[in-house]
């Protein structure tokens, strides 16, 4: 049963190349690489998170570039300390 | 890939819409936590705010003829670092729009259908983006023209059957409030009102047929969709209080359960809910547009349409990521959100100005005016 989910995906990913197949011969090779590069992340993702892989948000990146900002702010203008 | 055009009123409709956007729904909770009852004047200066900011992307887009924003940047600050800020403009695009299929999966989840996973509401839902993505931006604005008329009557029903529930001292005292949680909440409403109008830049002064309309259009959409968000605002703190309020995930829905008629027109919360539905769909779809169509200018791809279907996987990947919990998500959107979004929408205009000042790039105004006159096709 664990095995199902990213079996489905892959699935999910033939079916999307079998379908842009016509129209990434026409599109040329650079197309065709950012479609492949693409594909291959959103798969992979999908099946790492069901897997449970994946536990740490992409945005506590943005989150911790703007910390020192927002905690500034949050400070002078709401008078919070952050714990 | 032959050109997609839009009208002016189409685009007001799109403006309107896409400013409500998620706000409706998330805005009145964490702004009545802030500064309880005098939430009402935040959305209103906040609105009044938003009109400087679209003097500034106006001023910018007559600089930008037939560029969308990622052209722009690279032509303006060169090839490497036009790239660099560009895909960081993608990236951040791609994650909200991730994040606001988080936002309607838990919504649904939460109110809704109570035993679902909230990535079925995520797969269904980011089928409607990506077919309207496949059919362009004309289609879209055209499928909005039918679908506004029908969201303005909802709003209005909405408005008429809340009103005899209205409790007057729920807003007293005003102007309780001190001057700084002010700014601060200011700063937060206009981080999810205003300052993602940016994205618009992708369409707006490319993909318009009819531009000097289209300017006023920009601003009378801002101010119905200020006006809007500022009603529901304000008759969530008059209908339901400010510890009611602020303790809800989604007070705008918790008020149209209390829509009682006679008490025998009730629990049409449900139609109500599809505004919110329309709403998020605007905002969702502009996001992800504006990433696909920056990706393919970003490598100069002649046509879009394969990268779609990998870019909604990618989606999908990511509305299941993005927030473990609605703390988590209360907190992204209050203290991180408005800061990474103002550098976008507020740095980078000014950085562009400046630099096409230096250079010396004049307006382009009137041979888009000219090709205008022999369009047929009037806005």
């Amino acid at each position: 049963m664990t095995m199902l989910i990213p079996l489905g995906i892959c699935m999910i990913s033939m079916a999307i190349i079998f379908f842009e197949l016509p129209k990434l011969k026409k599109g040329g090779t650079k197309l065709t690489w950012t479609f492949s590069i693409l594909l291959v992340m959103g798969t992979s993702l999908n099946i790492a998170i069901s897997l449970n892989a994946i536990i740490i948000s992409p945005l506590e990146a943005i989150m911790y570039i703007f910390q020192p900002v927002s905690d500034f702010l949050k400070e002078t203008l709401l008078n919070k300390k952050n714990l | 890939m032959e050109k997609q055009l839009i009208s002016s009123r189409q685009f007001t409709i799109i403006v309107i819409l896409y400013t409500v956007g998620t706000g409706i729904l998330i805005i009145p909770a964490s702004i009545a936590l802030e500064v309880k009852q005098d939430a009402w004047i935040v959305a209103t200066i906040g609105t009044l705010l938003s009109l400087l900011l679209i003097k500034l992307y106006i001023i910018l887009s007559n600089k930008m003829v037939n560029l969308s924003l990622v052209e722009v940047t690279e032509k303006f600050l060169g090839s490497f670092v036009g790239k660099f800020v560009s895909l960081a403009f993608v990236l951040l695009t791609l994650l909200s729009t991730g994040e606001l299929i988080y936002f309607i999966g838990n919504f649904l989840q939460t109110e809704v259908m109570t035993e679902t996973p909230p990535v079925v509401f995520g797969i269904f839902f980011n089928f409607i983006i990506l077919f309207a993505a496949y059919y362009g931006v004309e289609v879209f604005a055209r499928t909005l023209e039918i679908i506004f008329p029908v969201f303005l009557f909802l709003f209005i029903i909405f408005l008429i059957f809340v009103s005899p529930q209205i409790d007057i001292k729920n807003m007293q005292p005003v102007f309780e409030v001190s001057i700084q949680p002010l700014i601060y909440s200011i700063l937060h409403f206009m981080g999810l009102f205003s300052f993602p109008l940016i994205v618009l830049l992708i369409i707006f002064p490319s993909a318009i047929n009819n531009l000097q309309s289209s300017r006023k259009g920009f601003y009378i959409g801002t101010l119905v969709g200020g006006f809007i968000v500022t009603a529901f605002i304000a008759l969530s703190i008059l209908v339901l209080g400010v510890t009611n309020t602020s303790l809800r995930t989604f007070p705008s829905y918790t008020l149209a359960q209390r829509i009682s008629v006679g008490d025998f027109l009730q629990r049409i919360e449900i139609i109500m809910a599809f505004m919110w539905m329309v709403t998020i769909f605007v905002r969702a779809f502009m996001y992800f547009y504006a990433s696909l169509i920056g990706i393919s200018q970003i490598l100069k791809l002649k046509d879009h349409r394969p990268l779609i279907l990998p870019l909604g996987m990618i989606v999908i990947a990511l509305s299941q990521i993005v927030h473990e919990n609605i703390i988590h998500s209360g907190k992204y959107n209050q203290e991180t959100w408005p800061l990474s979004i103002a550098v976008f929408s507020i740095f980078l205009p000014i950085i562009l100005l400046i630099v096409a000042k230096l250079r010396n790039i004049k307006d382009k105004d009137n041979k888009k005016a000219i090709h205008n006159l022999e369009d047929p096709r009037k806005g």
